[in-house]
């Protein structure tokens, strides 16, 4: 299945060989998790995750077609 | 002048003299406003060896040109003094309404010098400035005060105040405002009660002149619609700082039980859709905010339902994993408690866990704690502890100078544990797998807080282990996000949401007028941190290099499990990490600005005072 990951700009400030966004191509029933690994995010740099415009966490299983963005971890001010 | 009220109030308490001096462009001009009036006023006018909680210490409450203008948050005022907890400069900032009411009732900064002889209160509607008694606030919690205060005075008054713990003068003493908001560290509640200062006061009905309208108004606009199209927005909205405890858990940052360990079992408790199902009873936003982190939250304990604002992540991990508590209903608990107390809860959760292990090791015991059972997981002993700092009782009496002065006292080992720099105890990041995190702790100028430099993305990003080009990356964010505390504004649009420089940069001159460029900007910044840094310098002697070491804890103790387990610090890394630090400050290896790196920064007059005294060559 096709899913999209959009890496909201700060993130890739953070980590500059980042794209801002990545198509990846993943078996069924993959997970945001197996996304992100794919994508090579390190653990750790991503804090919220969206899929469409639902906050989701990293175990939501992903669908044809969808479009996760990634947003990096919160500092606490 | 564009973008500044205009007047200086200065405000003695012991004479009652009440004076307004014209701000100069000179001033707003190299010292921006917020901290960096504070750090000027500290330097300039606190005398070196002033106790912190004497009359001769002054608060300084001031905001920058930023605030209460058409523009997202621009909301943040700073109190800054010689902080009583480190005994150097020290500051601390707060949201809410405060900054542009001070503003709009003509005032940039008001200088609060000396002590009232009874318990009193600022009061100030635009030009009307009075010092009035107010024995009967006298021994009320924060909150209530505020209250107290705005039903008395009127809705429209903006109020800050001090708990119990501030007029006992507890060197973590907050100053609360906006019913549950706080400028937490330092101790800047202990310096107002010092000075029999209860609260301030303020209605303000002017307007705050700008150089650009229609400028200001399209890159503020920008600015709006970009934040509102933000999918991250929804979930600041519906979570706040709360959001980020079970990210801090699973990178190995949360601190647990007194730092010994940096992940916790039952921080799935405290998560961000935990507290949102459980306790919030709904948002709440500063000035010109639309992410509206507050929470108002409800929370329950024998019997007795309280409503407070958090808890947010700092208070979640001091107080809830730290203290090894069970739920985020029991933490909001003692959030409520603290902010009543007029506690910091960053310095509290320090404080109690520090006195939860001192317990459990048996280097205090029943007989110091009049019977009371001081252990890990105890809502009850927090509750305790946190009434005996306030009243500084029985061992409140060690723990209300702090954990490094209490480690003083009960000795045994202790100080290893006493988890602080310069006598401000550590905020909510457990650093030993975090290099840049820990030097940004280290050295930071008011003491182990996180908000001049946060990297661990950083460290992730870049490894874990890598020592090189990290002091880069630290002094990088030392000037940049200070900067938005002088300039009034808050910088968690730009930090959490990625609102690019570029706004502010835009912003700055339609505000202002002025022509400085972002990096011009930060070089003032540059400047302040060298002040602060000179403050310390003339303060002590032998102020140094010493000053900037962690507890012995992260070097000693690898960590004992979780992701990051048997990981710890080593010496040979710190030097290296403090080696490249002051180099690229232009400081020398025992951490002193050089006399010719603050002829650069603009500061010969202060360079040629610290060689003349033999501090810096």
């Amino acid at each position: 299945m096709k899913v999209t990951l959009e890496f909201a700009k700060v993130l890739t400030v953070i980590r500059p060989e980042l794209p801002e966004k990545v198509d990846l191509d993943l078996p069924e029933g993959a997970t945001l998790e197996d996304a992100l690994a794919a994508a090579g995010v390190p653990q750790g740099l991503w804090g919220i995750t969206l899929v469409g415009d639902k906050v989701c966490g990293t175990g939501e299983r992903l669908s044809d077609g969808d479009r996760v963005t990634v947003l990096p971890p919160v500092s606490g001010g | 002048m564009y973008g500044y009220a205009g007047d200086i109030l200065r405000v003695n308490l012991s004479t009652s003299a009440v004076t307004h001096e014209p701000l100069s462009e000179d001033l707003a001009s190299e010292y921006i406003g917020g901290r960096g009036f504070g750090a000027y006023f500290a330097y300039r006018e606190i005398p070196a060896g002033a106790d912190p909680l004497g009359p001769a210490n002054k608060l300084i409450v001031a905001s920058g040109p930023f605030a209460g203008v058409f523009l997202p948050s621009g909301a943040k005022t700073s109190l800054s003094a010689k902080s009583p907890a480190t005994g150097l400069y020290g500051d601390s900032n707060v949201g809410g309404h405060l900054a542009g009411e001070m503003k709009y009732a003509g005032f940039d900064a008001i200088i609060i010098e000396g002590k009232a002889k009874e318990p009193s209160y600022l009061f100030i509607e635009d030009e009307k400035v009075e010092i009035r008694p107010c024995g009967r606030l006298w021994g009320m919690g924060a909150i209530e005060a505020e209250k107290a205060l705005k039903e008395q005075l009127g809705d429209e008054f903006q109020i800050a105040t001090i708990g119990p713990a501030g007029e006992n003068m507890v060197v973590f003493a907050s100053v609360n405002h906006d019913i549950g908001r706080q400028a937490g560290r330092c101790g800047m509640g202990a310096v107002m009660g010092s000075k029999n200062l209860k609260a301030v006061a303020i209605r303000g009905t002017k307007n705050v002149p700008v150089a650009d309208m229609d400028g200001l108004r399209k890159v503020a606009d920008e600015m709006f619609t970009a934040l509102m199209a933000n999918p991250a927005l929804k979930a600041w909205q519906d979570q706040g700082l709360a959001q980020v405890t079970t990210w801090s858990n699973s990178i190995g940052a949360l601190p647990t039980r007194n730092f010994h360990q940096n992940s916790y079992e039952n921080a799935e408790s405290f998560s961000g859709e935990r507290m949102r199902r459980e306790i919030v009873v709904r948002d709440k936003a500063c000035f010109a905010c639309p992410m509206a982190t507050g929470k108002f939250c409800r929370a329950s304990y024998r019997g007795k339902t309280v409503y407070l604002e958090g808890p947010e992540y700092e208070t979640t991990a001091l107080i809830g994993s730290n203290c090894a508590l069970g739920s985020i209903e029991e933490v909001a608990y003692a959030n409520y408690l603290c902010d009543e107390l007029g506690l910091d809860t960053i310095s509290a959760g320090n404080a109690v866990a520090f006195a939860m292990e001192c317990f459990e090791k048996g280097i205090i015991t029943k007989e110091d704690t009049g019977g009371l059972e001081i252990r890990f997981g105890s809502l009850h002993a927090f509750v305790e502890v946190a009434k005996l700092i306030a009243e500084r009782k029985g061992i409140g009496e060690a723990l209300s100078g702090g954990v490094r002065a209490a480690a003083a006292v009960w000795g045994q080992g202790s100080e290893d544990f006493a988890i602080q720099v310069k006598g401000l105890e550590w905020s909510g990041y457990e650093s030993r797998g975090a290099p840049s995190m820990m030097l940004a702790y280290m050295t930071c100028d008011i003491g182990a807080h996180h908000n001049r430099a946060w990297s661990i993305t950083h460290d992730i990003a870049v490894g874990r282990g890598v020592i090189e080009g990290k002091a880069a990356k630290v002094i990088e964010l030392q000037h940049i996000r200070p900067l938005f505390d002088c300039l009034g504004v808050c910088r968690l649009q730009w930090v959490e949401l990625g609102l690019p420089l570029e706004y502010y940069a835009k912003l700055y001159p339609a505000v202002t007028g002025r022509r400085d460029s972002w990096d011009d900007l930060l070089n003032k910044s540059e400047k302040i941190w060298n002040l602060t840094r000179a403050f310390a310098i003339r303060e002590r002697a032998d102020f140094g290099r010493a000053d900037d070491q962690p507890p012995r804890r992260f070097l000693q103790e690898p960590v004992p499990d979780g992701p990051l387990a048997g990981l710890r610090i080593t010496r040979e890394d710190l030097d290296r990490l403090l080696d490249e630090y002051y180099d690229l400050r232009g400081w020398d290896r025992n951490g002193r600005p050089t006399v010719e790196t603050l002829r650069r920064l603009g500061l010969g007059e202060l360079a040629s005072e610290l060689q003349a005294m033999g501090r810096i060559s």
